[in-house]
């Protein structure tokens, strides 16, 4: 067989009664390169079911075992198939025609050896007859396809992958006759692509003698689930929902309502409350280059009602070794020369283990509750971004009202100041912070705008000393009018470029409240900040 | 007319058999009624005729609209499956970056234990150089002598 060969493998288990209609289906599809592997797991019906099969002759492969369970059988069949695509279908479902030529010819197009294919569905009854069809959300799940496992989606018997995927991650594990399917598509999820494809592909039957209603399967079940919200780590479960709390909450609803697993979305509910408070924190802090104002800074710090995990202490040598290692919370060094912001932010970052990262320059202090009431929404509400209103100047600068979806809005006025944002980590790991060392620190908000949602939190959480984002409006601009993405956004760069002739002469502050682009919220940021100016 | 034609026509009228000249082709409808009857057949074909016309500009906008409805379906699957090649292409490029994120977090912990490591070594190092001269050079010794001759 070449390359486009397909082994469809049927394990069946005193499954007379409805074989013959699956081998018909498979047989049916149109694809000429595919092999039928019928794997007998030991039937004891007085040879009924070999005899289903063997009336189909040499137009199917027919290999026996002693009845270990679908997973084994379905592992023999993987050893044996001779295809480079593997499908697998129950004695009691149905293929649809074409479900084989229109999955092979996704993967053609696709040519990559790790996405395993899945598909809609449709129900049909004992008899056979349609009762309802299972179709997903393709662009949900396009923007977030791990939640085809998360959310319970994914039937076996819709994929189509290549035998060399499922043998790399591990084959089927026999320890688990009844979640063994599940099991495999969470080692894909972290491995390779589950791509949805949006057509009904199987009639799944639904029938009174089916193993999975049976009390062991449900217990196999739990224990499957419980594993799953235990291992899940804090990056992926961000990855699917924002923050680990709002994994568990979506995960407990799921299995609450889609899954006969009560027991373990009380524990999700259960973990989820505790989840915020049990979050791990680093703070990175720009040490600068006045000693006394970085001992300032970090006692801030360490009089937070909430200590953060650690904290990431960048700067020069000198400076660093007069702070040392001792303190409330664990302390790291990153000494650097470098003078660039993002260069020393990324260098601190880098060090973080923590889920949530605040970032902090010296001279600037955090306000006591800082880092108890930013982790406490950004996890409740499952945002990857936040900042905060700040005091500067004795004043308070309400930049706090800035928050949503606030991409293009953003380019004309950026009010986030570095020392009020807090971000997930994953944010840093998807290489969309700090990577440009000579672009303004502007730059890294807007990138972020532009991808997910701003959390803008109204109470005053940090001290200010000079707020940075009036400097960069010059450097910002020019950023901007070099950027593919975001240039063409004209009325928020002619409202940036008023802005900023409005910094230079005062009397030009009017025209540019009175921007017709400009809205409410937003002209009270700009007066906000330059009073703080 | 005769007393003898007018009792035979009304037994035609009676029995519905033709009188003798009928049955001979004797005209006996009026130039009136002939006249009637053409313009009503006349009419009748122009009639016929406008409702053909009609129908021929109804079947042939009927063709233009099922071509039309045809080939607007057409783009539609096309559209529809370059939808989902898309948003095929868009599961794979967010995955992608998923698993980008999982890689850098591992070498981002991987370097972090590797520069714990070497901070403990440097510590360890400092600490020995530390040290009296005297004191810990002889323990060195006796285990690199032990590991060469055990």
């Amino acid at each position: 067989m070449g390359d486009r060969s397909v082994t469809i493998a049927i394990p069946v288990h005193n499954g007379a009664n409805y074989l013959g209609e699956a081998i018909e289906s498979a047989l049916c599809q149109g694809h000429p390169e595919t092999e039928i592997i019928i794997v007998d797991d030991g039937s004891d019906d007085d040879g009924q079911t070999l005899a289903v099969a063997r009336a189909f002759g040499d137009r199917i492969r027919i290999l026996q075992q002693p009845n270990e369970g679908v997973a084994v059988a379905l592992n023999t069949a993987l050893a044996c198939a001779s295809g480079r695509l593997f499908s697998w279908l129950s004695h009691d479902d149905l293929f649809e025609p074409g479900k084989t030529e229109r999955q092979v010819q996704i993967l053609d197009t696709l040519n990559r050896d790790d996405v395993c294919l899945f598909s809609d569905l449709s129900w049909i009854d004992a008899s056979g007859h349609i009762t309802g069809e299972q179709r997903l959300n393709l662009a949900m799940l396009a923007r977030n396809p791990r939640l085809a496992f998360y959310e319970g989606l994914i039937n076996g018997c819709t994929i189509l992958a290549a035998r060399d995927l499922l043998l790399r991650v591990g084959g089927f594990d026999a320890r688990y006759p009844h979640t063994q399917d599940y099991r495999m598509w969470w080692r894909l999820t972290r491995e390779a692509h589950f791509v949805h494809v949006p057509h009904c592909l199987l009639r799944s039957r639904l029938h009174p003698d089916q193993g999975s209603h049976r009390h062991d399967a449900l217990s196999e079940n739990r224990a499957f689930w419980s594993d799953v919200l235990d291992e899940t780590s804090e990056v992926e479960a961000a990855m699917v929902d924002g923050s680990r709390e709002r994994f568990l909450r979506r995960t407990g609803g799921f299995l609450r309502y889609r899954s006969p697993n009560r027991r373990v979305a009380d524990r999700a509910d259960l973990t989820a409350q505790s989840c915020a408070a049990e979050a791990s924190v680093s703070v990175v802090i720009d040490v600068g280059s006045d000693l006394e104002a970085a001992r300032r800074t970090i006692d801030s710090v360490e009089g937070q009602t909430r200590l953060p995990n650690e904290m990431i202490l960048v700067g020069d040598a000198s400076i660093l070794h007069a702070l040392g290692r001792d303190g409330a919370c664990h302390r790291v060094l990153r000494p650097t020369q470098k003078r660039q912001i993002p260069t020393r932010l990324r260098y601190g970052l880098t060090a973080t283990r923590g889920g949530y990262v605040a970032l902090l320059m010296a001279p600037d202090v955090f306000a006591p509750e800082k880092i108890a009431r930013q982790v406490a929404r950004m996890s409740a509400l499952g945002c990857l971004a936040s900042h905060s209103s700040y005091c500067s100047g004795g004043e308070t600068v309400a930049t706090g009202s800035f928050g949503g979806r606030v991409y293009p809005e953003i380019v004309g006025d950026c009010h986030v100041e570095i020392s009020t944002v807090m971000i997930h980590r994953i944010l840093f790991l998807s290489g969309l912070l700090f990577m440009d060392e000579d672009a303004p620190l502007a730059s890294n908000w807007i990138e972020v705008a532009a991808r997910h949602e701003w959390l803008g939190l109204e109470e005053p959480l940090s001290v200010i000393e000079a707020p940075r984002a009036p400097e960069e409006m010059a450097p910002l601009l020019t950023w901007l009018r070099a950027s593919a993405q975001h240039r063409h956004h004209a009325a928020q760069m002619g409202r940036l470029e008023r802005r900023l002739a409005g910094t230079l002469t005062p009397s030009t502050h009017g025209k540019d409240e009175r921007d017709a682009g400009a809205s409410r919220p937003m002209r009270a940021l700009a007066e906000g900040s330059y009073a703080a100016a | 007319m005769p007393l003898r034609d007018l009792l035979q026509r009304g037994r035609a009228l009676l029995t519905r058999s033709p009188t003798e000249d009928e049955a001979a082709g004797i005209a006996v409808t009026s130039a009136a009624d002939c006249e009637a009857i053409e313009g009503l057949l006349h009419e009748t074909q122009r009639r016929l005729a406008v409702a053909d016309q009609r129908l021929a500009i109804l079947e042939s906008s009927n063709r233009t609209a099922v071509r039309a409805v045809r080939r607007f379906l057409q783009d539609r699957e096309r559209l529809v499956a370059e939808r989902e090649a898309a948003l095929i292409q868009l599961s794979i490029a967010v995955g992608d970056r998923q698993r980008t994120m999982m890689l850098n977090e591992h070498l981002l912990t991987a370097l972090r234990d590797s520069e714990e490591a070497r901070a403990r070594l440097e510590d360890e190092k400092r600490d020995l150089r530390q040290q009296p001269a005297g004191s810990g050079t002889p323990a060195v010794l006796t285990v690199e002598a032990g590991s060469f001759t055990g």
